[in-house]
């Protein structure tokens, strides 16, 4: 009899913990494939035209801002002064999408500006200026670290809505040594990524507007403008000046 | 001897109606890999989603009205699976977290309607869908022909958020998600 209780009980037992809830599960592999996407598209001033055919034109340089900054060469007076000034013939539009943090590097592709009739005729790189105006929604800081430049929509390398310390010279293009012209360092891990709304910029250029930003240095760390104004620096002969104006965009991780 | 002999027999005749009924089962109908392709920055920016891209059958004991056995209340939860804490790529050093990925069940066949809400994946296990919500229905003698959940995937959908692919370094990353059905409360 105790032997058959016993077996009972076991019975019991195994009974119940076969009657416990049972579960199952299924493993499904799940892949993401991340691709590289990096584009800079210039949407407006591919082809920036500046023409000299008036003592104004030579004296006070002519530019996408009426005034910036002082000019330097006092001859020159205010190039808001210039009717070709401020003009948005002057205005190169370009935009970045990117899918990671990127940088743009940019620059002249020749150590100066030489002119088409007679190519030994040249013009220094640093009588082309510009600035850059931050047109999108993401904040930037440029290749100076620490700082905040081209924080929100409208302001430009120091910060500022155009202010002179905006105005830097054309420089040479050299990836990675002189040329960084928009970096974010400062920002979360996503920083710059996005889309070309986020990432909208314009470029301001003037040529002979000597705005050297006597009160401080270039934005990014590029020189400043010539102080000199076209007409004073001697005999620069007639000639249609060119030079190719690299960009190249890239990661920046 | 004549009771012994009884006890013994009803005893077993418990176990077995235990033993043979209960059980439940998930079947992989499709969707048994996922993948999402980033290749355009749209995607980038609002992610990518995937409905019903896995279908699991669901299997439970034709027990209907058994007070032992019947499989009324039922969840399904997730986690990563291998106690996997991010979502790896195959360069070393490159890693998405888990919250980029989120899931979403409802009913694909048979099982009432009412959408469940994105859940992140996480390195623990977390409810998907359950019978206390009220917009889904118990499961009671069924089978994974006519019962069948719908499991919805999406990646970085939330742009500039915790849930953004944005910044992250071109790589291919991947992560084994666990999905489990629990019956509970017999």
């Amino acid at each position: 009899m105790r032997k058959t209780i016993i077996a009972a009980g076991l019975l019991l037992v195994a009974g119940s913990t076969m009657a416990q809830a049972i579960r199952d599960r299924n493993i499904v592999p799940v892949a993401v494939n991340l691709n590289q996407v990096l584009r800079l598209t210039l949407t407006d001033g591919g082809n920036i035209e500046f023409v000299f055919n008036s003592i104004d034109d030579y004296k006070l340089g002519i530019s996408a801002d009426n005034v910036l900054a002082a000019p330097a060469d006092p001859e020159a007076g205010l190039n808001s002064n210039n009717p070709a000034t401020s003009s948005p013939m002057y205005v190169t539009k370009f935009s970045v999408a990117s899918s990671t943090r990127w940088k743009l590097d940019f620059g002249s592709e020749q150590t100066t500006l030489e002119g088409t009739d007679d190519p030994s005729r040249t013009l220094a790189l640093d009588n082309v200026g510009f600035t850059l105006v931050n047109q999108g929604s993401h904040d930037f800081n440029t290749s100076t670290p620490g700082t905040d430049p081209l924080s929100s929509p409208g302001t430009g390398l120091d910060g500022a809505a155009g202010t002179a310390s905006d105005v830097c010279a054309l420089p040479l293009f050299s990836p990675g040594v002189t040329a960084l012209l928009i970096q974010d360092n400062d920002d979360v891990v996503s920083a710059n990524a996005g889309d070309g709304t986020e990432n909208s910029f314009e470029i301001h250029w003037r040529v002979g507007t000597t705005e050297t930003q006597a009160g401080g240095g270039a934005g990014p760390g590029y020189a400043v403008m010539n102080a000199v104004s076209l007409l004073n620096q001697g005999d620069i002969l007639p000639d249609r000046y060119v030079t190719n104006v690299l960009f190249e965009l890239s990661t920046d991780f | 001897m004549r009771f012994s002999l009884l006890l013994v027999g009803l005893l077993l005749f418990i176990q077995f109606r235990l033993d043979a009924q209960n059980y439940a089962r998930l079947t992989m109908i499709e969707g048994a890999a996922i993948n999402f392709n980033f290749n355009s920055i749209e995607k980038m920016k609002n992610g990518i989603t995937l409905n019903d891209a896995t279908i699991i059958g669901v299997t439970v004991p034709d027990s209907v009205g058994d007070p032992l056995t019947e499989v009324v209340h039922w969840e399904i939860q997730f986690k990563a699976n291998n106690g996997a804490a991010t979502i790896e790529g195959e360069s070393v050093g490159n890693s998405l977290p888990l919250n980029v990925l989120e899931l979403k069940a409802d009913d694909n066949l048979g099982l009432g309607t009412g959408p469940g809400s994105w859940i992140e994946l996480d390195a623990g296990y977390q409810v998907l869908l359950t019978t206390n919500d009220p917009n889904n229905i118990g499961l009671t003698n069924t089978g994974w022909t006519s019962k069948q959940i719908g499991i919805s995937y999406r990646c970085g959908a939330n742009a500039g958020g915790t849930n953004s692919v944005f910044g992250y370094p071109t790589d291919y990353y991947s992560v084994e998600i666990e999905i489990l059905f629990v019956p509970y409360d017999f």
